[in-house]
């Protein structure tokens, strides 16, 4: 495997290190773990593109929505993640579901990313990994939600591999598809 | 927030000062006057113009000076200072707000503006001779591409020769339109190497001299003649965590012709007839009319020259994809060797200078697999899991007061991509290299 396959591109590390993590059948066997990094990813995209001035808008909307319009949203929106988040509050009820909504389009950015930059070097398995990468984007979405309105960072992962832990793939087709 | 990217202070100067700051010195670092336009147009210059040629000029100059951290995020934090004449006219909040905000909305950054007083001499006002006024009725930003051309020849057609008025850049020789009024904008960035590549600013400059010209002339509208794909298909997939692709966007010129609107103290009109069809529907439309002649010389092509092989396209970026997939649409042959890299071949072949033929190189085939993917996702939107949830955004930031109709017209939209792409795809040779990468995407 290619390790400077993403060298250059528009992916932040800790998307690179999924969508490295999605090309590998043993770890694409664990999709535990490529949720695990897919919410250090979302996680940390938010921190960089949240500002505290737009969640303290969110809460304030979540507190009294009728009180704290859509257009006070959007006019506090200014990075990417924050227009998408302001974008969704009509046709979401909740923060939770607005802001993971928005993770979840962040998510099929960086897949299908990941999938031109794959099928452009004709890797064999292309659809498989980046559709592990963008399944593991929805099924965490949520939960990154939670961690970035509740301000908490994303939780540790451990890389190391125990001794007793089988690495051969689980089964043919590649898991977590 | 800390994945902003930085940026100092760009001050746009009309002298060059000694101290080491960033500054841009019109007339050497940025060379565009809508003097031009009014010597052109034999009008009434006025310094306003002159002020709204300066601001997007020295937009466009700082987006392409500074370059994205894309791997640390897409935003950059712009700051601005341009000295314009009409300083009350720009210093206004709501002039502010409104630049700001259509700035932001096309790039993605975060704008801060500072006007203060222009000190030189201010622009000699011209006799009123030559064009008539109100005898044009049509401004159109002319860019050598399919679309404008289709939009110059549909509007010749309904409102005849004298009421369409074209707006370039460069100074090139108009080889499609000769007999028509065309006005040729010379642009030049100069001073220092320009290293940020997607130069999202580009629409301000040509919609704002259109709009100059447009106010000079009193033509009735600015006509944008870009088609639906264009215009809002890349805003609805974009890659990684790059900002939507807007230039044609109508969310945006309604911005933009909002800011214009404040600056100018009139409204700026601006028309999209061809937003809601694909091009192919747009090339189908002048074929009926009998309108096509010249459509070859056109050109759609975004890459550089030398990655054209001599050819007038590439053949394989987004522009010329789509190109292909419309006069596919439209019945329209493209004439042989037009393209670099052939999308009906068995194999991704190009023919260099001297004849030898070699396969595509992995940057040429990223390029190719991008475009291929757009046009792909843009054809599974309609029954993907989140294509409902992305034709509601959309429309709703098209105009949310007639969000049904607009939702119907961006389905409608789709599905007639849909047909062209796929037909377009059962064209393909079994064994194809383009079939092959729609394969596996």
């Amino acid at each position: 495997m290619r390790d400077d396959r993403y060298r250059g591109t528009s992916l932040p590390r800790p998307v690179r290190k999924l969508c490295r993590m999605a090309e590998r059948e043993a770890d694409r066997a664990h999709p535990d773990r490529l949720r695990q990094q897919a919410v250090a990813a979302l996680v940390s995209d938010a921190g960089g593109e949240i500002s505290p001035e737009f969640r303290r808008r969110l809460r304030e909307h979540d507190a009294a929505p009728s009180l704290f319009s859509a257009n006070d949203l959007a006019t506090a929106a200014r990075t990417g993640l924050e227009a998408e988040i302001a974008r969704n509050i009509n046709a979401r009820h909740g923060i939770d579901s607005m802001v993971c909504e928005a993770l979840r389009r962040r998510g099929e950015g960086y897949a299908r990313e990941q999938k031109c930059r794959l099928v452009a070097d004709r890797h064999p398995n292309a659809s498989i990994a980046s559709e592990s990468v963008k399944k593991a984007f929805d099924d965490c979405a949520l939960v990154a939600a939670t961690l970035i309105l509740d301000g908490r960072p994303a939780p540790r992962i451990s890389d190391r591999v125990l001794v007793s832990e089988n690495l051969l793939p689980q089964s043919r087709s590649g898991a977590g598809l | 927030m800390n994945n902003l990217t930085p940026a100092r202070l760009l001050r746009v100067a009309e002298n060059a000062p000694c101290n080491a700051e960033q500054v841009a010195v019109l007339g050497r670092d940025i060379r565009t006057s809508s003097e031009t336009i009014a010597r052109h147009c034999v009008m009434r210059h006025e310094p306003i113009y002159e002020d709204l040629a300066t601001l997007v000029e020295s937009m466009a100059y700082l987006d392409r000076l500074v370059p994205r951290r894309r791997a640390a995020g897409w935003a950059r934090q712009l700051s601005i200072q341009v000295p314009v004449y009409e300083h009350g006219q720009f210093q206004r909040t709501v002039a502010i707000r409104a630049l700001a905000d259509a700035a932001w909305f096309l790039t993605g950054d975060l704008w801060s503006f500072e006007f203060v007083a222009r000190k030189g001499p201010t622009p000699c006002r011209q006799g009123n001779l030559a064009l008539p006024h109100g005898a044009i009725r049509h401004v159109i930003p002319f860019s050598d591409g399919l679309d404008s051309f289709a939009q110059v020849q549909l509007s010749v057609r309904e409102y005849g020769r004298d009421a369409v008025m074209l707006v370039r850049s460069g100074l090139g020789r108009d080889r499609l339109f000769p007999k028509l009024s065309s006005l040729r904008v010379p642009r030049k960035f100069s001073g220092v190497r320009m290293r940020e590549v997607s130069y999202r600013t580009r629409p301000l400059v040509f919609y704002t001299l259109a709009a100059i010209a447009a106010a000079l002339t009193q033509a009735e509208a600015v006509v944008i003649g870009e088609n639906g794909q264009g215009a809002i298909g890349p805003a609805c997939l974009p890659f990684a965590d790059e900002w939507g692709l807007r230039s044609a966007h109508p969310a945006f010129v309604r911005r933009w012709a909002n800011f214009l609107g404040i600056i100018l103290g009139k409204p700026v009109r601006f028309e999209q007839p061809q937003l809601w069809k694909t091009k192919g529907e747009v090339l189908s439309n002048l074929r009926a009319e009998d309108l096509t002649t010249g459509w070859e010389q056109t050109n759609s092509c975004s890459t550089r020259p030398k990655n054209r092989y001599g050819c007038r396209g590439c053949g394989i970026c987004g522009g010329c994809l789509l190109r292909t997939v419309s006069a596919h649409a439209a019945g329209l042959a493209l004439p042989v060797g037009n393209n670099a890299f052939d999308l009906y071949a068995r194999e991704d072949m190009v023919l260099s200078r001297h004849g030898e033929g070699r396969r595509m190189t992995r940057g040429e085939r990223d390029v190719a697999v991008r475009a291929i993917a757009t046009m792909v996702e843009f054809a599974r939107l309609p029954d993907s899991s989140h294509g409902d949830a992305t034709v509601d955004l959309e429309a709703r930031l098209i105009d949310a007061s007639n969000f049904g109709v607009v939702q119907s017209k961006l389905r409608r939209l789709l599905r007639q991509h849909r047909s062209e792409w796929d037909s377009f795809v059962c064209a393909l040779p079994n064994r194809s290299w383009v079939r092959d990468i729609v394969g596996q995407l």
